[in-house]
């Protein structure tokens, strides 16, 4: 059998992938990291960081791995087991490490 | 408390004129540990900084026109991040054992290489992930030099990467030159941030000359991941959906990485 001709797979993959590449994100195909919550009772700096921490989990965090709910683990266990090898993984200075911190645990359901 | 996400018109324009002027003013980081694709590469760099090893072993079998072919492809890497965005790699040994109807079971230097990664976007903050990727390798008889534009798109637990670029050869001590297109896609399904399955696919097309493309070759096959710590072992096993009598029909790909 002939193999086929360049653009006979070239072209309908490019096609596919540029379909892919204009798809939103969080288009349904699974769970995004929700975006910083608000709320009255946070002040400006607090509410900042939240923004900040979100900014940054994305940025950093989600190279290596999709968002991974924090739902799922007690804010101890965040805080004290997975939170430090993470932050160290992502070479966060400490006012990051702050940020990305305080908006796991804001978005946490308990 | 949980918010809605809230994706308005103009916040998407001002996400995307974010996004170029991130490009430009090449302020944002990327960083990635271990590879989960063998074939393809992601977009995402490695932080500044931070340093890997990394060996692939490359298995090829089943070739139409020789039957008794078969071949280790195997490369030590030692990767860098030079800057956020930035990443190089130095492959100071490739080498190869081969068995064919030429070869009896002979182990040869092959080359030495440089790599170097170059982020454009990060997908987790744009729309999606680009990057320009470069090497040249080479040894006393012959230097290749190679170009690919990557593209990754992450959606939820999904991503999606496609590369695409071309090689040129120069053999038989730098006399004979030859061309090489390829293109390769590759899908993953994180099941946790340790585990990802899915699958990769490759097609290469040798150009002789300028003006004529050869036979193209392609390959699909599934992929699976692991990483834990500072450790990541990525496989992709691929058949030949072609029937190129040239080309093996059976490859098995393996990366095993230490971050450090
Ligand atoms: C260099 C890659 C890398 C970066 C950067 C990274 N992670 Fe991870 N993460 C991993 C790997 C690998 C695992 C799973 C295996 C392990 O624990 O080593 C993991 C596991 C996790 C888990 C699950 C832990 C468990 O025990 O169930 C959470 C939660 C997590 N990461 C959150 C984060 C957050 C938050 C950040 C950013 C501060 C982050 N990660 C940055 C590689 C990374």
């Amino acid at each position: 059998m002939k193999s086929p001709p360049f653009h006979a797979i070239f072209r309908p993959l490019t096609t596919g992938v540029a379909a892919l590449l204009l798809l939103p994100p969080g288009c349904g195909l699974g769970y995004t990291p929700p975006p910083a919550p608000t709320s009255p009772a946070l002040t400006a700096t607090e509410q900042a960081r939240l923004v900040r921490g979100h900014a940054i989990h994305q940025a950093k965090c989600a190279t290596c791995h999709a968002f991974v709910d924090p739902s799922g683990y007690s804010e101890r266990e965040l805080r004290e087991r997975i939170f430090p090898v993470m932050a160290r993984k992502s070479e966060l200075d400490p006012a990051a490490r702050q940020a990305v911190l305080d908006y796991l645990i804001a978005v946490r359901q308990p | 408390m949980k918010s809605t996400l809230h994706t308005s018109r103009s916040g998407r324009l001002v996400r995307n004129f974010a996004c170029f002027g991130t490009l430009l003013s090449l302020a944002a980081t990327a960083e990635a540990g271990n590879r989960r694709f063998v074939y393809s590469y992601e977009t995402t760099t490695m932080a500044a900084g931070a340093m890997e090893l990394e060996t692939s072993v490359t298995y090829k079998t089943d070739k139409g026109s020789d039957p008794d072919f078969q071949r280790f492809d195997i490369r030590h890497e030692f990767e860098y991040g030079m800057t956020d965005r930035l990443q190089l790699a130095f492959y100071f040994l490739d080498w190869r054992y081969e068995e064919s109807a030429k070869e009896s079971g002979t182990t040869t230097f092959h080359d030495v290489a440089l790599e170097a990664i170059y982020n454009l976007t990060n997908p987790n903050t744009c729309p999606f992930g680009s990057a320009l990727y470069g090497e040249i390798k080479g040894s006393d008889d012959f230097i290749e030099l190679e170009g690919k534009f990557l593209l990754q798109k992450n959606l939820g637990p999904w991503m999606f990467v496609y590369n695409i670029g071309g090689a040129i050869e120069w053999e038989h001590n730098y006399e004979d030159d030859k061309a090489e297109l390829m293109q390769s896609v590759g899908v993953a399904y994180q099941i946790n941030p340790a585990w990802s399955v899915g699958a990769e696919a490759l097609h290469e097309i040798e150009c002789p000359d300028a003006e004529s493309l050869g036979d193209s070759v392609v390959y699909l096959g599934p992929n699976v991941s692991w990483r834990k710590g500072n450790f990541g072992l990525s496989t992709t096993a691929m058949w030949q959906l072609t029937h190129l009598d040239g080309e093996p029909d059976f490859q098995i790909r393996t990366l095993f990485s230490i971050d450090f």
